[in-house]
């Protein structure tokens, strides 16, 4: 049976038969969409802020260096968590 | 007629106009490849506003893609490759129950199939009842086995071009292949079983 159905379909001619005027439909279609693929642009503004902003940090660090903020050494982590905890405890206790 | 300008270029040139911003010149690729891409879409759609969304949704695709389109193979090919994907995802889309039973076959395809058993050859192939008969039973094919089937059994293509066309791989295609004819088997069975109930 699944040969003989298989034959039937084969068999069966489809037709090619397109609407009256049917590539205007697409056209028409295509201009409501526009020439520019959505994602394509995004992708474009994004390569186009890439310059800028690289130009931007590099000014900011430019500025930062000669601030000399790079010269200072950092205070150790576990000072700097401790004088944090006892600003916090001090603050509270003139707050009694 | 401006039209009548891009008659004799070739696809390749279209194409580089088009993505020059020509875009008037795509509707010279529809005009081309629309009767093609309306067979292949009447292959899985039963309604003609159907088939023509999907003509017109795979023109639209191949507009917004046609950037990445590099050209390895003729344009034709990615166009079908196109077509068929989308078919494909209507099929999915437009799942009904496949459950429904056979119990409300015509006379004339209740005919077909009691000329079948008598006589399998002298069923005639091109029998309404027996094209309808088809129809149905593809329909209860969920739309990977319909897909293989038609294209591998129906259009006859080999398994290297139904890979091409899906995007699938070579092993995929044979698995698939596999579980549609058994799944077909499935539901002729179902169809002798409701024909005597």
């Amino acid at each position: 049976m699944h040969l003989k159905l298989m034959a039937v379909a084969r068999a069966d001619p489809v037709p090619e038969g397109v609407p009256y005027a049917f590539e205007q439909r697409v056209m028409a279609r295509v201009g409501l969409l526009g020439s520019v693929d959505p994602w394509a642009a995004w992708g474009t503004v994004l390569w186009r802020a890439v310059a800028p902003c690289l130009g931007l940090a590099f000014v900011l660090c430019a500025v930062t260096w000669s601030s000399g903020a790079f010269g200072e050494a950092a205070p150790p982590l576990d000072d700097a968590l401790e004088s944090t905890l006892l600003a916090v405890t001090d603050a509270g206790s003139e707050a009694w | 007629m401006a039209d009548s300008l891009h008659v004799d270029r070739d696809d390749t040139e279209l194409i580089e106009c088009i993505r020059k911003g020509e875009v008037e010149v795509f509707a010279e690729l529809v005009r081309r490849y629309q009767a093609r891409v309306f067979r292949t879409a009447r292959r899985y759609a039963r309604r003609e506003d159907e088939v023509e969304d999907i003509v017109q949704e795979v023109f639209l695709k191949v507009h917004q893609k046609l950037e990445g389109f590099r050209g390895d193979a003729p344009f034709e090919h990615w166009l079908m490759r196109v077509a068929v994907r989308t078919c494909y995802d209507f099929l999915r889309k437009h799942q009904r129950s496949r459950e429904c039973s056979f119990t409300d076959l015509s006379p004339e395809e209740d005919d077909w199939l009691e000329r079948y058993q008598g006589a399998p050859a002298s069923a005639p192939e091109d029998a309404a009842a027996a094209r309808e008969l088809v129809r149905r039973v593809m329909e209860h094919l969920s739309p990977a086995a319909r897909l293989v089937i038609t294209l591998l059994e129906i259009e006859e293509r080999s398994v290297k071009e139904i890979a091409s066309l899906t995007g699938w791989s070579i092993s995929l295609v044979k698995v698939r292949a596999f579980r549609a004819r058994a799944e077909m088997r499935r539901v002729l069975g179902r169809l002798a079983r409701d024909r005597y109930l």
